[in-house]
């Protein structure tokens, strides 16, 4: 489902004259089957949300290939991204990144509205993602008006609605009680054994990763360990 | 995403800041709106002279004036051989041209008289010219006539001792014949016979002609309520019995104080058919200016209204031309306007778009959005800006009467339309309102395509 060959990543700083090179990322490889959870843990700044921004497209890597879903998405333009976000991945976000000038339900119909659904068909299935993620009579709600849990499901429902085969989750759990928490990650696990999801969590929470298939663990933009063995 | 839903959505985002949209919106609307009112005034000050220039005369209708250089066995003035000529020109409709009777001419009817211009004319010519009856016929023998419209009202009775009467005993102050000496309202002319009297000098003393004429038809009323026709049209056979009583062509009248050789001048003058006035038609507008050219290219004098209106018009384009720069100055300023609205919604919505571009928001359609909300400013200035223009406009129009009362202490008789606005005029300023908009908006938008998602999402912009 996806593969990671040779991933390199680094930030330059200082002005063009005196450009220093600072690595992020070194020699990542890794792969992710389909109806996988991998979780990539590490503690902060190891590079574990840098690999999700880089598998994301939100930057670019400096050396090596990404495959997701058959696809080389290394040297994608922004507007390829933006399609290709669009109909194979989700998002779940720490903070949520819910617009909150949007009710509950427009946050949710959004990504179909860039689809260029019709209206109806919109409603119907924002309906539905709203019973399904147990959020039902919270439609007309503004981000504001909802708790933590329940805006981390409304983040959930919108990574949903497109039904796309791989979400990526950015610490998902990092903004919610242990009892939410719990409660999301059961969500999470329903979804991945029920509607076959592949999930990449980035955490450094070794409980949640505890409901990934696998494990990959991150120091200092290397991978260290993969699934439980020293590389 | 569906054009319906970028609307919902640039509505919606609107929303959040509405006395600043409202704001520019007025700006856009006072930019617009001035720059229709000031071009209006340009285009009302053109639609005015044109109409003076065009209010009684026909825009395909070129007049010749003679013959530039005349070879010496040629006449300068239009002859017989000039209308075949004319005539034969690519695109003319019709050669109208007129023999005017250079004599005192008057029309006698009953107890009844009028000095009344007479003329000959060409009857198909005319009528393909669109000459026009507003009763009776076309003349087909040689007795009868056309009259023009207004020739019954000039119509007086006579004094019976046969002296002239005095214009101010005549006249009433509008110019028209006193009611006691006028011919009955009721009375018609059509179908009557009348006498046209010609008169000249024939060994010292005046001898008067009366030639019997039949009216078969009356000509149509002039198009402009100030014109008056008292015109009387007559055979060419009529006209042969005019020259042959006056012995002179198109029946000069000879004064007494002439020497002998002048009054043979004028009689040997008339071997050769002259027109005293003659018009080209064009069969359309667009032929106008070619057939001008062939004529100028023939050596004839010629003069056509759609040569004065190309000058009046360069004028009034470099009129409006300054005055649609100085309009635009406002629109120019109404868009820093509209730049720091659209700049301002794309600071303040940053996150909202990095949130979007995070989840698969096109570039393009992040930059449409944010372009469509500037044209929809636009539009909203445009339209509020051009209602207001036409109510300002209906303003001045209805105001100028008095103001101009009140200023110069003269009265309009004719309505002017300071202020004219042409459909187009709107439809252009609403575009270049919507334009100039999205043209302002287009910095903000592409800077929106460019927000980094991670800083967007980290708050950090």
């Amino acid at each position: 489902m996806i593969t990671v060959t040779n991933l390199h990543h680094s930030f330059f700083v200082g002005k063009r004259s005196n450009r220093q090179e600072v690595p992020v990322l070194q020699d990542v490889n890794l792969t992710v089957d389909k109806g996988e959870i991998v979780a990539v843990i590490g503690r902060s700044g190891s590079g574990k949300s840098t690999l999700l921004n880089l598998l994301s497209g939100y930057i670019k890597p400096t050396q090596g290939e990404v495959f997701i879903d058959g696809t080389n998405v290394t040297n994608f333009s922004e507007a390829e991204w933006a399609d290709f976000r669009l109909d194979h991945l989700g998002f779940i976000f720490q903070s949520f990144q819910l617009i909150p000038s949007m009710t509950a339900f427009e946050n949710v119909e959004l990504p179909l509205m860039m689809k260029g659904l019709g209206e109806k068909e919109r409603k119907q299935k924002v309906m539905e993602m709203f019973e399904k993620v147990d959020l039902h009579g919270l439609e007309g709600n503004y981000p504001s008006e909802l708790s933590g849990g329940q805006q981390q499901r409304v983040s959930i429902a919108r990574a949903l609605i497109v039904n796309p085969p791989i979400i990526f989750a950015d610490e998902p759990t990092g903004s919610l009680d242990t009892e939410t928490e719990t409660e999301l990650l059961g969500f999470i696990k329903y979804l991945n054994e029920v509607e076959n999801i592949t999930f990449v969590i980035i955490t450094h929470d070794e409980e949640v990763a505890s409901i990934a298939n696998r494990t990959i663990r991150l120091e200092n933009g290397s991978i260290i360990e993969k699934d439980g063995a020293l590389v | 995403m569906k054009w319906k839903d970028r609307l919902k959505f640039i509505r919606q985002n609107m929303k959040k800041n509405r006395s600043r949209v409202f704001m520019t919106v007025l700006a856009t609307a006072i930019g617009c709106g001035f720059l229709i009112v000031l071009a209006s005034v340009g285009f009302g000050a053109q639609k005015y002279i044109s109409g003076q220039i065009l209010q009684d005369r026909t825009i395909t209708e070129i007049s010749i004036h003679g013959k530039e250089n005349p070879s010496e066995d040629e006449r300068p003035e239009v002859t017989e051989k000039d209308i075949k000529i004319l005539e034969d020109v690519e695109n003319v409709k019709a050669v109208s041209r007129k023999q005017q009777v250079m004599n005192d001419t008057i029309i006698r009817y009953d107890e009844f008289m009028a000095n009344v211009p007479a003329s000959v004319v060409d009857y198909p010519s005319e009528i393909k010219s669109g000459f026009k009856l507003e009763k009776g016929r076309m003349p087909e023998a040689e007795n009868e006539v056309i009259i023009g419209f207004h020739v019954k009202e000039s119509l007086y009775k006579a004094p019976k001792d046969g002296e002239p009467i005095d214009g101010k005993e005549l006249y009433n102050n509008k110019g028209e014949v006193k009611e006691e000496y006028r011919i009955e309202k009721e009375q018609s002319l059509l179908g009557e016979e009348v006498q046209l009297q010609v008169s000249q000098w024939i060994d010292g003393k005046e001898e008067t002609k009366l030639i019997p004429l039949k009216i078969v038809g009356i000509a149509k009323e002039p198009s402009r309520d100030w014109m008056k026709d008292n015109n009387i049209l007559i055979s060419s056979s009529t006209l042969s019995k005019i020259e042959q009583f006056t012995g002179t062509p198109l029946g000069q009248a000879i004064s007494p104080d002439m020497s002998e050789e002048q009054v043979n001048e004028l009689k040997e003058g008339g071997e050769v058919k002259t027109f005293s006035e003659v018009k080209v038609i064009a069969n359309s507008v667009e032929n106008v200016k070619s057939i001008s050219k062939t004529l100028k290219d023939k050596g004839y004098f010629i003069y056509s209204v759609t040569e004065e209106l190309e000058q009046v018009n360069l004028v009034f384009a470099l009129v409006k031309f300054g005055l649609v720069f100085i309009g635009l100055i406002a629109l120019l300023i109404a868009s820093i306007g509209i730049y720091n609205t659209m700049s301002m919604a794309v600071i303040e919505r940053t996150q909202d778009i990095g949130i979007m571009k995070a989840i698969g928001g096109h570039p393009r359609m992040i930059r449409n959005i944010f372009l469509m909300e500037s044209a929809y400013i636009g539009l909203m200035g445009a339209i509020v800006g051009a209602v207001v223009a036409y109510l300002v406009s209906f303003g001045i129009n209805s105001a100028l009467p008095f103001v101009i009362q009140q200023a110069f202490n003269e009265t309009m008789e004719q309505k002017i339309e300071l202020s004219y606005i042409p459909a187009y005029l709107t439809a252009f300023c609403v575009l270049l309102s919507i334009g100039v908009a999205m043209l302002s908006g287009l910095k903000p938008a592409r800077r929106a395509t460019r927000i980094d998602v991670l800083r967007a999402l980290r708050r950090d912009i």
